[in-house]
This record gives C-alpha cells, sequence and structure tokens, in this order.
C-alpha cells in the first residue's frame, strides 16, 4: 500500500509539470485531454523523482527522511506555480467527426480490457518477480542502489559482467526510491511501475488518437493494441522496454498536441517532447539512439516546412527539455558506469565483412519476418487489422500534422535501420541475439508506429446531414 | 467523406472488434495454461527465505564468491546463480574461483546432490573450509588463503 501512495506522489508531481504547460488546455474532448494530462504526468512524474533519488545518491543524502521532504518540496513548488501556467483556451483544433457507434467500439475495447487485465492478475500470482532481466538487470540494481553509503556505486560495478552494469538508471532508480519510501523491498513497487507505464503507454494512445482524429480513431487504436499480443505478453516482465516505448510514445504524442496549440503552448510541447526523449535516453541504451534520431529527424521536419529560423526557435525548446536527461546520462557515463562496448573491439573490416555477409543478412531478413508474423495471432494479428482498416477508411493527411509524421515517421525508420545494423555487427551468435532481443526492439517502437497509422488512417464517421438527406430521398424512391 | 460509415466499413470494424477481442481471449488462455504448468518458472519468490540466514553472515562490502553443482552456462544453472544475486542484492556474486571474490563463497547446491559429498569435495579442490552448512542448499565457505 506504502509503494502505492509513493507511485501517487510522483504522477502527481509529474501531473502538475505538465499542467504547467497547458498543453492540454482546451482540446476536445475534454476526457482524452484529461487522460492525456494524467499519462504525460505519470511518466514525467517517474522520470523526476528517479532523477531526485539520484542526485540525492550523487551527494549521499538520500535517505528516506531527505527523499520524501525533496519530493514534497517539489510538489510545493509545482503547486505554486501552477498560479502562473498558460491558461489559454484558444486552440486551433478542428472541428471532430461524429460516429453514432464509438458506444459499440468503446464496449468491445473495455471487454479486451477486461480480458486483459484478467490476463495480468494470473501474471502477477504466478510470476511477481517478473521475467528474467528483471531480477537479473533492472531489479537487481534497484537493489543495489539500496546500499548504505557509498556501496550504491556497485550498482555500476564492473564486476557485474552478467547484469549490465553500463545500463542507464531510470527505471532501477525509480524502483529504488519507491521501495526507500514505502521502506520494504517488496514486487509491488516493479509490479505497479510496469503497470503505471502500460497504462501510460494505452491512455496515450486512445487519447492523442482521440484528441487529433476523433474518438472512434481513438478506440479504433485500442483495439488494435489490444491485438499485439507480443507487446502485450511483455507487460508483466518488469523490463526496461514498456517504459522505452513509453517515452518514444510521450515524445511524439507531445508534439501532437503541440500541433493543436498556436504560440507558447506550441513550444512548450517541444520541450515537453524533448524531455521525454531525454528520459528515453535515461531508461535504455536504445534510449540514445532514439533522441539523436528524434533531434535529427525533427530538426529537419521543422526546417523544411517552416525554415531554419522558426525551426531553430523550436528545436532550442526542445534541446532545453532533453537537457535534464542529458545531463544524468552524461554524468553516470562519464564517472560511474563501465564504458559500453557493443563491438567488443572488431576491426572496422571485420564490422564491414559482417555488414555485407549475405547469409547473415538473410538470416537477419528472416528473423525480421518471423517477429513482424509474432507481433499477433493469426488473423487477429495487428497489421492485418490495420490493412483491413485502411481497405474501408483510407487514407486522409491533415497538413497540420505533417512536420510530426515526417519526424516521427523518419525516426522510427532509422531506429529500425540501426536495431538491424546493430545486430548484423554484434560478435555474439546472431541467433542468440535476435532470439533475445528482437520481440522486445519491436515492442520500442510498435505504440509509436500504431499512433502515427491512426494519424493517416481515414476516420469513421457519420454521413453529413446532406448525405443523409440524398439518401433518405434515394430510399424514398 | 464517402463510405465512412457504410455498410462494409461498419462490417469491418464489426470484424476488428471481434478479433481483437479473439485474440485477448486466446492470450488469456495461453497465460492461464502457462501458468498453470509453470508458476514462478526460475523460483525467485523461494530464494530470498532460502538465502536470509546466509545473507546476515556475508559482508556487504566485498564481492562474495558462488560455487553451485549447476554449471553457469546452462538455463537452470544461470537461473540459480541470479536467484542467489537477487536475493543476496547489494552483496556482489562473483563465480569461483576467481581472484577478485573476498573472504567467502556462498554455495548453492540442488536438491538432487548430497550436500554433504558435493560441500567436502569442493571445499578440498578449491582449498575452502565450511563455515556453515544450512539445510536448504546453502552453504557458506571461508576462504582462508584471503586475508
Amino acid at each position: 500500500m506504502t509503494a502505492l501512495i509513493a507511485l501517487a506522489l510522483a504522477v502527481l508531481i509529474g501531473l502538475l509539470l505538465v499542467r504547467l504547460t497547458g498543453l492540454t488546455q482546451g482540446l476536445r474532448p475534454r476526457w482524452a485531454a484529461a487522460l492525456c494530462r494524467l499519462a504525460l504526468g505519470a511518466g514525467a512524474g517517474v522520470a523526476v523523482t528517479s532523477s531526485v533519488f539520484y542526485l540525492l545518491l550523487r551527494t549521499g543524502m538520500a535517505s528516506r527522511g531527505s527523499v520524501l521532504g525533496a519530493e514534497l518540496f517539489l510538489l510545493a513548488v509545482l503547486g505554486f506555480a501552477q498560479r502562473y501556467r498558460l491558461r489559454t483556451a484558444e486552440t486551433r483544433q478542428r472541428e471532430l467527426p461524429r460516429f453514432r457507434f464509438n458506444g459499440v467500439l468503446a464496449g468491445g475495447a473495455a471487454a479486451a480490457l477486461a480480458l486483459l487485465i484478467a490476463t495480468q492478475v494470473s501474471m502477477v500470482r504466478a510470476a511477481p518477480h517478473g521475467n528474467w532481466d528483471a531480477f537479473a538487470i533492472w531489479n537487481l540494481r534497484a537493489k543495489f542502489l539500496l546500499a548504505p553509503g557509498e556501496l550504491w556505486k556497485n550498482a555500476a560495478s564492473p564486476l557485474l559482467e552478467r547484469t549490465h552494469p553500463e545500463y542507464p538508471l531510470l527505471l532501477s532508480a525509480f524502483v529504488a526510491r519507491t521501495w526507500r519510501l514505502s521502506g520494504t523491498v517488496s514486487p509491488a513497487a516493479p509490479l505497479a511501475t510496469g503497470y503505471l507505464f502500460t497504462a501510460g503507454v494505452a491512455a496515450l494512445l486512445l487519447a492523442v488518437s482521440a484528441i487529433a482524429r476523433g474518438t472512434a480513431a481513438g478506440l479504433l487504436a485500442s483495439l488494435l493494441s489490444f491485438a499485439s499480443t507480443s507487446y502485450l505478453e511483455q507487460i508483466s516482465w518488469q523490463y526496461a522496454d514498456i517504459p522505452l516505448s513509453f517515452y518514444f510514445l510521450a515524445t511524439f504524442g507531445a508534439l501532437v498536441l503541440g500541433v493543436f496549440h498556436a504560440g507558447r503552448q506550441a513550444v512548450l510541447a517541444c520541450a515537453l517532447a524533448g524531455l521525454c526523449a531525454g528520459f528515453a535516453a535515461l531508461t535504455k541504451n536504445e534510449g540514445t539512439a532514439f533522441l539523436v534520431f528524434s533531434s535529427l529527424a525533427l530538426a529537419a521536419s521543422l526546417a523544411w516546412a517552416r525554415g531554419a529560423h522558426d525551426a531553430w526557435r523550436r528545436l532550442r525548446w526542445w534541446l532545453a527539455g532533453a537537457l535534464p536527461g542529458l545531463a544524468l546520462l552524461a554524468d553516470f557515463r562519464l564517472f560511474l558506469a563501465p564504458p559500453v562496448n557493443l563491438l567488443r573491439d572488431q576491426t572496422l573490416g571485420q564490422i564491414l565483412e559482417k555488414l555485407t555477409d549475405s547469409s547473415r543478412l538473410l538470416e537477419l531478413g528472416k528473423a525480421l519476418l518471423a517477429e513482424t508474423v509474432a507481433l499477433g495471432d493469426g488473423w487477429s494479428h495487428p497489421l492485418i487489422l490495420l490493412g483491413l482498416l485502411a481497405a474501408v477508411l483510407r487514407f486522409e493527411f491533415d497538413d497540420d500534422l505533417r512536420v510530426v509524421l515526417r519526424a516521427a515517421g523518419a525516426t522510427l525508420a532509422g531506429l529500425w535501420l540501426v536495431y538491424a545494423a546493430v545486430f548484423l555487427v554484434r560478435p555474439e551468435e546472431l541467433a542468440w541475439l535476435v532470439g533475445t532481443a528482437l520481440g522486445r526492439l519491436y515492442a520500442h517502437l510498435w505504440p509509436s508506429f500504431l499512433l502515427l497509422a491512426f494519424l493517416v488512417l481515414g476516420r469513421p464517421a457519420d454521413p453529413a446531414p446532406s448525405e443523409q438527406a440524398l439518401r433518405r430521398r434515394k430510399k424514398a424512391r | 467523406m464517402p463510405g465512412r460509415s457504410s455498410v462494409v466499413t461498419l462490417a469491418a470494424l464489426a470484424v476488428v472488434i471481434w478479433l481483437a477481442f479473439s485474440a485477448q481471449l486466446a492470450l488469456y488462455e495461453a497465460t492461464i495454461r502457462f501458468n498453470r504448468d509453470n508458476p514462478d518458472p526460475y523460483r525467485i519468490s523461494y530464494q530470498e527465505p532460502r538465502f536470509r540466514e546466509a545473507a546476515a553472515l556475508l559482508p556487504l562490502d566485498e564481492p562474495v564468491g558462488y560455487l553451485s553443482n549447476l554449471e553457469l552456462n546452462e538455463l537452470r544453472g544461470a537461473a540459480a546463480f541470479f536467484g542467489a544475486q537477487y536475493a543476496l542484492a547489494p552483496r556482489i556474486l562473483i563465480p569461483f574461483p576467481d581472484a577478485r571474490a573476498g573472504r567467502f563463497v556462498v554455495g548453492n547446491f540442488s536438491a538432487e546432490v548430497e550436500l554433504s559429498d558435493a560441500t567436502s569435495r569442493l571445499a578440498r579442490e578449491h582449498n575452502l573450509r565450511v563455515m556453515r552448512a544450512f539445510d536448504n542448499g546453502v552453504v557458506i565457505f571461508e576462504n582462508p588463503n584471503r586475508p
């Protein structure tokens, strides 16, 4: 119970931070705006409190009292700052189409959600400590962070060579912070953290799609996420992959919300998106690649659409947002963590040979295809469902969203290529690598891919009144 | 937007709802079946109580050696190692023999070995002294060669 209270404190801090930006102010549907605020707040709150805990560890002041004191102080400051939050309710959002069968879509999504909850209850009962990497890496390092004195630094000890001591600490530090505040090392904290991120992904996908394309689009995006069984299987694992997928999605989600505002909220959207991208870098090594790609892709898209001057005006807010995550990552990398050596001292010749080795390329191609097939199950595969929706709803591009779509599309494509290239050049056996990691890497990209898909798909909508009258007349004849 | 509320579209949406639900149903059934046959597959829940007494005797500030009858490069052996490491954290476990290990070595033995035989054989092989043997397969050795 105390773990849940500690979790709620983190969410409240994040919620106040997001509310300060006024990013969801005035957006419709109002339930979706509130859901976006809550989901972005939850992710931001986890990252902010995790970062505060890390800083307190670094300064030797991470006792229960000082962690609680620091967070309550932060809460008070953010609460006070609400007096100055942006309140403009005027948005550039267009009228959203009505669809009279939204209730049916919502009923379907609710039934699938009920089954998912039942599945997760079974998982929690059977394996409360999660899957392999949870007890071998993420939660294990959280336990190290609770060690007295300077011994917490053993979380990054090179002696933990089977535990990846070079992995960034956002998730482990948050679990350790929650354990410290709750006063007990129980599986409740990492479990609740995992479900918080899952709920955040589900809420963002539903709410951002609903705000950008209408409630029906949001509900359809949710239904497709329920068909993404390979992603859903990972929920109870307690790995950093679902949190990473959240920060990827939150980055693009914030950018999408920014499109509907003019003025300061639009630039604050860039800052919040940058903040999420920085937190992604602090979550897993792949997050650093995401930060680099998304920064470049956003810069190029903005420059193309708005010219260099306006692009820089927004990009500097993005960079300012990414700075806290980057600074903490730099501190961890420079002063604590052992060096990352993905390529294990291979020569350039060896790397090039692997990149052009046709048998290796073929093996990887087969694995990528197999993993794409494994994203879902038979006829309910999410790509089949997407194809079906595209066939009946067609595509409908919104000019206002073009910059975000280009930036997000290029980022996801670039990351997918980098993942594939890393698989090719790593010294480990390729079959083992793809067998253990490919599903998780797909999970990073999947929610963002779904969001992009629903930003370009056509929307189910009731016929316009004139069209309805025409139909009635035809029927009468 | 022609066609976006036509009978074909509505039928397609109904199919999407049904297939998404059936995907969840299949996942639910598979999960229930798997969990019934393999509860806590790596037996992590058992490790913390199993190592609790040993943990009280092991120092936090030096790496502890790790010995087992299970091979580390096999799934069962690796799961046993990480189970012990998770239970004993924030102590660092290092597979023994390793010069970086401190004064103590923890033994983690599965039920199928005769504990006293395995313990005395390993103590002899590695020149260790048995400090304490618990009846749950956990043994603490002392390395007299370390200061």
